[in-house]
Protein backbone atom coordinates (compact mmCIF):
# COMPACT_ATOMS: atom_id res chain seq x y z
CA UNK A 1 0.00 0.00 0.00
CA UNK A 2 1.37 3.40 -0.75
CA UNK A 3 -0.08 7.02 -0.97
CA UNK A 4 -1.14 7.15 -4.66
CA UNK A 5 -3.02 4.03 -3.66
CA UNK A 6 -4.73 5.65 -0.18
CA UNK A 7 -5.60 9.11 -2.93
CA UNK A 8 -7.38 6.32 -5.26
CA UNK A 9 -9.35 4.89 -2.10
CA UNK A 10 -10.17 8.23 -0.91
CA UNK A 11 -11.32 9.83 -4.33
CA UNK A 12 -13.65 6.23 -5.37
CA UNK A 13 -15.48 6.21 -1.89
CA UNK A 14 -15.83 9.94 -2.19
CA UNK A 15 -17.13 9.60 -5.77
CA UNK A 16 -19.58 6.57 -3.60
CA UNK A 17 -17.89 3.91 -5.44
CA UNK A 18 -17.27 0.67 -4.10
CA UNK A 19 -13.93 -1.17 -4.67
CA UNK A 20 -12.00 -4.41 -3.28
CA UNK A 21 -8.20 -3.88 -2.23
CA UNK A 22 -5.97 -6.59 -2.74
CA UNK A 23 -3.00 -6.77 -0.50
CA UNK A 24 -0.16 -9.61 -0.68
CA UNK A 25 -0.02 -10.67 3.18
CA UNK A 26 2.66 -13.54 3.15
CA UNK A 27 4.37 -15.21 0.44
CA UNK A 28 6.13 -18.38 -0.13
CA UNK A 29 8.58 -19.24 -2.35
CA UNK A 30 9.74 -16.86 -5.48
CA UNK A 31 7.03 -14.34 -6.21
CA UNK A 32 6.48 -11.43 -8.35
CA UNK A 33 6.00 -8.99 -5.39
CA UNK A 34 6.50 -9.20 -1.80
CA UNK A 35 4.45 -8.92 1.23
CA UNK A 36 2.62 -5.07 1.25
CA UNK A 37 2.06 -4.81 -2.59
CA UNK A 38 -1.41 -4.12 -3.01
CA UNK A 39 -4.32 -3.16 -5.87
CA UNK A 40 -7.47 -1.82 -6.07
CA UNK A 41 -10.21 -3.14 -8.48
CA UNK A 42 -13.07 -0.93 -9.49
CA UNK A 43 -16.03 -1.64 -9.88
CA UNK A 44 -15.73 -1.49 -13.97
CA UNK A 45 -13.08 -4.03 -13.43
CA UNK A 46 -10.30 -1.40 -13.73
CA UNK A 47 -6.97 -1.94 -11.64
CA UNK A 48 -4.87 0.93 -10.00
CA UNK A 49 -1.51 -0.25 -8.37
CA UNK A 50 -0.56 -4.17 -9.05
CA UNK A 51 -0.14 -7.26 -6.76
CA UNK A 52 2.66 -8.39 -9.77
CA UNK A 53 0.88 -8.83 -13.44
CA UNK A 54 0.11 -10.73 -15.90
CA UNK A 55 -2.29 -14.30 -15.00
CA UNK A 56 -1.66 -13.52 -11.09
CA UNK A 57 -3.57 -10.65 -11.31
CA UNK A 58 -5.82 -11.25 -13.49
CA UNK A 59 -7.00 -14.42 -11.52
CA UNK A 60 -7.41 -11.51 -8.53
CA UNK A 61 -9.38 -9.18 -10.17
CA UNK A 62 -12.17 -12.34 -11.55
CA UNK A 63 -12.08 -13.00 -7.82
CA UNK A 64 -12.35 -9.46 -6.65
CA UNK A 65 -15.28 -8.53 -8.80
CA UNK A 66 -17.19 -11.74 -7.78
CA UNK A 67 -16.12 -10.49 -4.36
CA UNK A 68 -17.84 -7.07 -5.07
CA UNK A 69 -20.99 -9.63 -5.23
CA UNK A 70 -21.02 -11.36 -2.18
CA UNK A 71 -19.29 -8.89 -0.08
CA UNK A 72 -17.42 -11.29 2.43
CA UNK A 73 -14.10 -10.32 2.74
CA UNK A 74 -11.24 -13.00 2.86
CA UNK A 75 -8.01 -14.25 1.93
CA UNK A 76 -7.66 -16.12 -1.61
CA UNK A 77 -4.68 -18.16 -1.70
CA UNK A 78 -2.62 -17.57 -5.12
CA UNK A 79 -0.60 -20.84 -6.36
CA UNK A 80 2.38 -19.96 -8.90
CA UNK A 81 3.51 -23.88 -8.23
CA UNK A 82 1.23 -25.79 -10.14
CA UNK A 83 0.88 -27.15 -13.61
CA UNK A 84 -1.56 -24.45 -14.92
CA UNK A 85 0.58 -21.69 -13.69
CA UNK A 86 3.27 -22.97 -15.51
CA UNK A 87 1.76 -23.09 -18.56
CA UNK A 88 0.30 -19.81 -18.24
CA UNK A 89 3.75 -18.90 -18.12
CA UNK A 90 3.42 -17.97 -14.53
CA UNK A 91 7.09 -19.03 -13.47
CA UNK A 92 8.04 -17.66 -10.32
CA UNK A 93 6.63 -20.86 -8.43
CA UNK A 94 5.79 -19.24 -5.51
CA UNK A 95 2.70 -19.16 -3.40
CA UNK A 96 1.22 -15.83 -1.92
CA UNK A 97 -1.82 -15.32 0.13
CA UNK A 98 -3.86 -12.17 -0.84
CA UNK A 99 -6.41 -10.52 1.13
CA UNK A 100 -9.21 -9.23 -0.61
CA UNK A 101 -11.24 -7.08 0.98
CA UNK A 102 -14.74 -4.99 -0.04
CA UNK A 103 -13.92 -1.24 0.74
CA UNK A 104 -17.51 0.68 0.53
CA UNK A 105 -18.57 4.23 2.70
CA UNK A 106 -19.97 1.61 5.43
CA UNK A 107 -18.10 0.06 8.27
CA UNK A 108 -18.88 -3.13 9.86
CA UNK A 109 -19.01 -2.05 13.19
CA UNK A 110 -19.97 -4.51 15.96
CA UNK A 111 -20.75 -3.34 19.24
CA UNK A 112 -20.69 -6.79 20.49
CA UNK A 113 -16.74 -6.67 20.36
CA UNK A 114 -16.80 -3.33 22.85
CA UNK A 115 -15.32 -5.49 25.86
CA UNK A 116 -11.97 -6.01 24.34
CA UNK B 1 -13.23 3.88 6.12
CA UNK B 2 -13.00 7.08 3.69
CA UNK B 3 -12.30 9.22 7.15
CA UNK B 4 -9.37 6.55 7.55
CA UNK B 5 -7.79 6.62 4.81
CA UNK B 6 -8.32 11.09 4.95
CA UNK B 7 -6.40 10.68 8.16
CA UNK B 8 -3.46 8.42 6.44
CA UNK B 9 -3.02 11.14 3.91
CA UNK B 10 -2.82 14.06 6.25
CA UNK B 11 0.09 11.50 8.70
CA UNK B 12 1.87 11.46 5.17
CA UNK B 13 1.63 14.98 4.90
CA UNK B 14 3.21 16.06 7.65
CA UNK B 15 6.19 14.11 6.92
CA UNK B 16 5.32 11.33 9.54
CA UNK B 17 5.09 7.18 9.84
CA UNK B 18 2.22 4.71 10.44
CA UNK B 19 1.41 1.18 10.42
CA UNK B 20 -1.98 0.34 9.11
CA UNK B 21 -3.15 -2.70 10.81
CA UNK B 22 -6.08 -4.90 8.95
CA UNK B 23 -7.75 -8.56 10.42
CA UNK B 24 -7.21 -10.80 7.71
CA UNK B 25 -8.94 -13.62 9.14
CA UNK B 26 -10.80 -14.73 12.62
CA UNK B 27 -12.36 -17.31 14.94
CA UNK B 28 -15.59 -18.24 13.99
CA UNK B 29 -17.10 -15.96 16.96
CA UNK B 30 -15.11 -13.00 15.48
CA UNK B 31 -15.81 -13.34 12.01
CA UNK B 32 -17.49 -9.84 11.90
CA UNK B 33 -14.19 -8.55 12.48
CA UNK B 34 -12.28 -9.53 9.19
CA UNK B 35 -12.12 -6.39 7.50
CA UNK B 36 -11.70 -3.96 10.42
CA UNK B 37 -8.58 -1.35 10.16
CA UNK B 38 -6.61 0.37 12.52
CA UNK B 39 -3.87 2.98 11.74
CA UNK B 40 -0.95 3.75 14.37
CA UNK B 41 0.99 6.72 14.37
CA UNK B 42 4.54 5.36 15.07
CA UNK B 43 5.45 9.02 16.15
CA UNK B 44 3.32 9.25 19.03
CA UNK B 45 1.62 6.19 19.62
CA UNK B 46 -1.95 7.10 18.83
CA UNK B 47 -4.60 4.78 17.07
CA UNK B 48 -7.08 5.61 14.88
CA UNK B 49 -9.85 3.32 13.22
CA UNK B 50 -11.92 0.47 14.93
CA UNK B 51 -13.17 1.28 18.17
CA UNK B 52 -12.71 -3.10 18.93
CA UNK B 53 -9.65 -4.48 20.17
CA UNK B 54 -7.56 -1.60 20.11
CA UNK B 55 -4.79 -2.33 22.92
CA UNK B 56 -4.48 -5.93 21.05
CA UNK B 57 -3.87 -4.57 18.08
CA UNK B 58 -1.34 -1.93 19.53
CA UNK B 59 0.46 -4.76 21.29
CA UNK B 60 0.68 -6.70 18.02
CA UNK B 61 1.62 -3.18 16.41
CA UNK B 62 4.79 -2.76 18.65
CA UNK B 63 5.67 -6.19 18.73
CA UNK B 64 6.03 -6.34 15.10
CA UNK B 65 7.05 -3.07 14.12
CA UNK B 66 10.43 -3.57 15.14
CA UNK B 67 11.19 -5.89 12.54
CA UNK B 68 10.15 -3.13 10.36
CA UNK B 69 8.39 -5.07 7.34
CA UNK B 70 4.93 -6.21 6.93
CA UNK B 71 3.62 -9.44 8.21
CA UNK B 72 0.93 -11.08 9.95
CA UNK B 73 0.61 -12.40 13.56
CA UNK B 74 -1.91 -14.14 15.35
CA UNK B 75 -3.71 -12.54 18.48
CA UNK B 76 -5.05 -15.32 21.02
CA UNK B 77 -7.81 -13.49 22.66
CA UNK B 78 -8.12 -16.72 24.91
CA UNK B 79 -11.57 -18.90 24.69
CA UNK B 80 -10.26 -20.32 21.78
CA UNK B 81 -10.80 -17.08 19.69
CA UNK B 82 -8.31 -15.26 17.61
CA UNK B 83 -7.34 -12.91 15.37
CA UNK B 84 -5.24 -12.63 12.60
CA UNK B 85 -3.34 -9.53 11.80
CA UNK B 86 -1.87 -7.96 8.74
CA UNK B 87 0.68 -5.13 9.94
CA UNK B 88 2.42 -2.78 7.64
CA UNK B 89 4.40 -0.12 8.52
CA UNK B 90 4.00 2.62 6.06
CA UNK B 91 6.74 5.54 5.06
CA UNK B 92 5.30 8.98 3.53
CA UNK B 93 6.75 9.15 -0.05
CA UNK B 94 10.69 9.73 -0.50
CA UNK B 95 11.98 12.73 -1.82
CA UNK B 96 15.10 13.22 -3.82
CA UNK B 97 16.62 16.33 -3.49
CA UNK B 98 18.96 17.14 -6.50
CA UNK B 99 21.09 19.99 -5.87
CA UNK B 100 22.35 21.04 -9.28
CA UNK B 101 20.57 21.24 -12.48
CA UNK B 102 23.17 20.15 -14.71
CA UNK B 103 23.75 17.30 -17.30
CA UNK B 104 23.54 14.50 -14.06
CA UNK B 105 20.26 16.15 -13.28
CA UNK B 106 18.31 15.96 -16.10
CA UNK B 107 18.65 12.14 -16.81
CA UNK B 108 18.60 11.90 -12.45
CA UNK B 109 14.91 13.55 -12.17
CA UNK B 110 13.58 11.05 -14.71
CA UNK B 111 14.82 8.00 -13.12
CA UNK B 112 13.92 9.17 -9.88
CA UNK B 113 10.18 9.78 -11.14
CA UNK B 114 10.05 6.14 -12.37
CA UNK B 115 11.46 5.30 -8.41
CA UNK B 116 8.23 6.74 -7.62
CA UNK B 117 10.40 9.75 -5.44
CA UNK B 118 9.26 13.00 -5.04
CA UNK B 119 11.51 14.86 -6.79
CA UNK B 120 13.07 18.37 -6.24
CA UNK B 121 16.00 19.90 -8.34
CA UNK B 122 17.54 23.36 -7.12
CA UNK B 123 20.01 25.44 -9.03
CA UNK B 124 20.41 29.46 -8.86
CA UNK B 125 20.79 29.92 -12.60
CA UNK B 126 17.55 30.45 -14.26
CA UNK B 127 18.73 29.00 -17.27
CA UNK B 128 19.36 25.81 -15.59
CA UNK B 129 16.52 25.66 -12.79
CA UNK B 130 12.85 25.94 -14.95
CA UNK B 131 10.17 23.48 -15.42
CA UNK B 132 10.76 23.54 -19.29
CA UNK B 133 14.39 21.66 -19.09
CA UNK B 134 12.67 19.45 -16.39
CA UNK B 135 9.37 19.00 -16.75
CA UNK B 136 9.06 15.42 -14.99
CA UNK B 137 10.27 17.71 -11.60
CA UNK B 138 7.92 17.84 -8.99
CA UNK B 139 9.46 20.78 -8.11
CA UNK B 140 12.07 23.15 -9.62
CA UNK B 141 13.71 25.70 -7.13
CA UNK B 142 15.99 28.74 -8.69
CA UNK B 143 17.41 29.95 -5.70
CA UNK B 144 21.10 29.84 -4.41
CA UNK B 145 22.03 26.57 -2.42
CA UNK B 146 22.23 27.59 0.91
CA UNK B 147 18.93 29.75 1.48
CA UNK B 148 17.01 26.55 -0.22
CA UNK B 149 18.98 23.78 2.01
CA UNK B 150 18.36 25.70 5.16
CA UNK B 151 14.75 26.41 4.11
CA UNK B 152 13.94 23.09 2.85
CA UNK B 153 12.49 19.90 5.03
CA UNK B 154 15.30 17.76 5.13
CA UNK B 155 14.26 14.40 6.91
CA UNK B 156 14.07 10.50 7.13
CA UNK B 157 12.87 10.30 3.78
CA UNK B 158 14.82 12.64 2.07
CA UNK B 159 17.90 11.36 -0.53
CA UNK B 160 20.51 14.38 -1.22
CA UNK B 161 22.51 14.11 -4.31
CA UNK B 162 25.03 17.31 -5.01
CA UNK B 163 26.10 17.45 -8.46
CA UNK B 164 26.10 21.27 -8.53
CA UNK B 165 28.44 22.82 -11.37
CA UNK B 166 31.62 22.81 -9.37
CA UNK B 167 33.95 21.97 -6.44
CA UNK B 168 33.06 24.55 -4.32
CA UNK B 169 29.40 24.36 -4.52
CA UNK B 170 29.32 21.11 -3.65
CA UNK B 171 31.53 21.40 -0.77
CA UNK B 172 28.98 24.06 0.27
CA UNK B 173 26.34 22.30 0.06
CA UNK B 174 27.63 19.09 1.68
CA UNK B 175 28.64 21.58 4.61
CA UNK B 176 24.83 22.62 5.05
CA UNK B 177 23.33 18.91 4.59
CA UNK B 178 25.61 17.30 7.00
CA UNK B 179 24.04 17.99 9.91
CA UNK B 180 20.58 17.32 9.00
CA UNK B 181 19.05 13.85 9.25
CA UNK B 182 19.20 12.80 5.56
CA UNK B 183 18.60 9.14 4.79
CA UNK B 184 21.05 10.05 2.50
CA UNK B 185 24.13 12.38 0.93
CA UNK B 186 25.56 11.62 -2.00
CA UNK B 187 28.41 13.79 -3.60
CA UNK B 188 30.04 13.77 -7.11
CA UNK B 189 33.89 14.21 -7.30
CA UNK B 190 37.33 12.52 -7.32
CA UNK B 191 38.69 10.62 -4.74
CA UNK B 192 41.45 13.32 -4.22
CA UNK B 193 39.33 16.08 -4.37
CA UNK B 194 36.53 14.04 -2.10
CA UNK B 195 39.14 13.44 0.59
CA UNK B 196 40.23 17.09 0.68
CA UNK B 197 36.16 17.99 1.42
CA UNK B 198 35.79 15.70 3.73
CA UNK B 199 38.89 15.92 5.98
CA UNK B 200 38.35 19.84 6.21
CA UNK B 201 34.89 19.25 7.23
CA UNK B 202 36.05 17.20 10.02
CA UNK B 203 38.07 19.50 10.67
CA UNK B 204 35.88 21.84 11.14
CA UNK B 205 33.48 19.72 13.33
CA UNK B 206 36.17 18.05 15.12
CA UNK B 207 33.86 17.16 18.01
CA UNK B 208 31.36 15.77 15.80
CA UNK B 209 31.05 12.02 14.38
CA UNK B 210 30.07 12.61 10.33
CA UNK B 211 27.01 10.57 9.22
CA UNK B 212 28.26 8.12 6.17
CA UNK B 213 28.60 10.90 3.31
CA UNK B 214 27.84 8.41 -0.26
CA UNK B 215 31.17 10.24 -1.78
CA UNK B 216 32.07 9.52 -4.75
CA UNK B 217 28.46 9.00 -5.14
CA UNK B 218 26.93 6.00 -7.50
CA UNK B 219 28.07 1.97 -7.52
CA UNK B 220 30.68 1.30 -9.44
CA UNK B 221 28.99 -0.02 -13.00
CA UNK B 222 31.32 1.31 -15.39
CA UNK B 223 29.01 4.43 -15.62
CA UNK B 224 30.79 7.27 -18.26
CA UNK B 225 28.21 9.14 -19.94
CA UNK B 226 25.53 11.36 -17.78
CA UNK B 227 22.65 8.97 -18.38
CA UNK B 228 24.88 6.56 -17.40
CA UNK B 229 26.15 8.09 -14.14
CA UNK B 230 22.94 9.03 -13.29
CA UNK B 231 21.73 5.26 -13.26
CA UNK B 232 24.74 4.81 -10.81
CA UNK B 233 23.90 7.24 -8.71
CA UNK B 234 19.74 5.91 -8.48
CA UNK B 235 21.42 2.25 -8.16
CA UNK B 236 23.02 3.45 -5.05
CA UNK B 237 19.61 5.40 -3.44
CA UNK B 238 17.69 2.27 -4.63
CA UNK B 239 20.19 0.03 -2.93
CA UNK B 240 19.69 2.66 0.45
CA UNK B 241 16.19 3.14 0.37
CA UNK B 242 15.96 -0.73 -0.01
CA UNK B 243 18.48 -2.11 2.44
CA UNK B 244 20.15 -3.52 -0.57
CA UNK B 245 24.44 -4.15 -0.57
CA UNK B 246 24.75 -3.51 -4.78
CA UNK B 247 26.41 -7.03 -5.50
CA UNK B 248 25.45 -8.65 -8.44
CA UNK B 249 22.43 -11.39 -7.68
CA UNK B 250 24.62 -13.72 -9.92
CA UNK B 251 27.23 -13.41 -7.79
CA UNK B 252 25.16 -13.80 -4.64
CA UNK B 253 23.95 -17.08 -5.90
CA UNK B 254 27.05 -18.87 -6.12
CA UNK B 255 28.17 -17.67 -2.71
Amino acid sequence: MDIQLIRELVNQLSSGEKVVLATICRTKGSTPQKSGAAMVIRQDGNIVGTIGGGCAEAEVRREALSLMVEGQSRIYKLDLTNEAAAEEGMVCGGVMDVFLELITMKSAENPAYSTL
Amino acid sequence: MLDLFKHMLSTFDRGETQALVTTINASPGFKDMIGEKWVINTNDGSIEGGDYARSVVLEAAWESLEIGEPQTIIKDLGNNEWLELFIEPLSPPSELLILGGGHIAKPLVVLGKLAGFFVTVVDDRPSFANSNRFPEADEVICLDFESTINRKKIGPNTYVVIVTRGHRYDSECLKLCVGRPAAYIGMIGSKRRIKIVLESLQDANPEEKLPRIYAPIGLDIGARTPEEIAISIMAEVIMVRRRGNGTSLSILREG
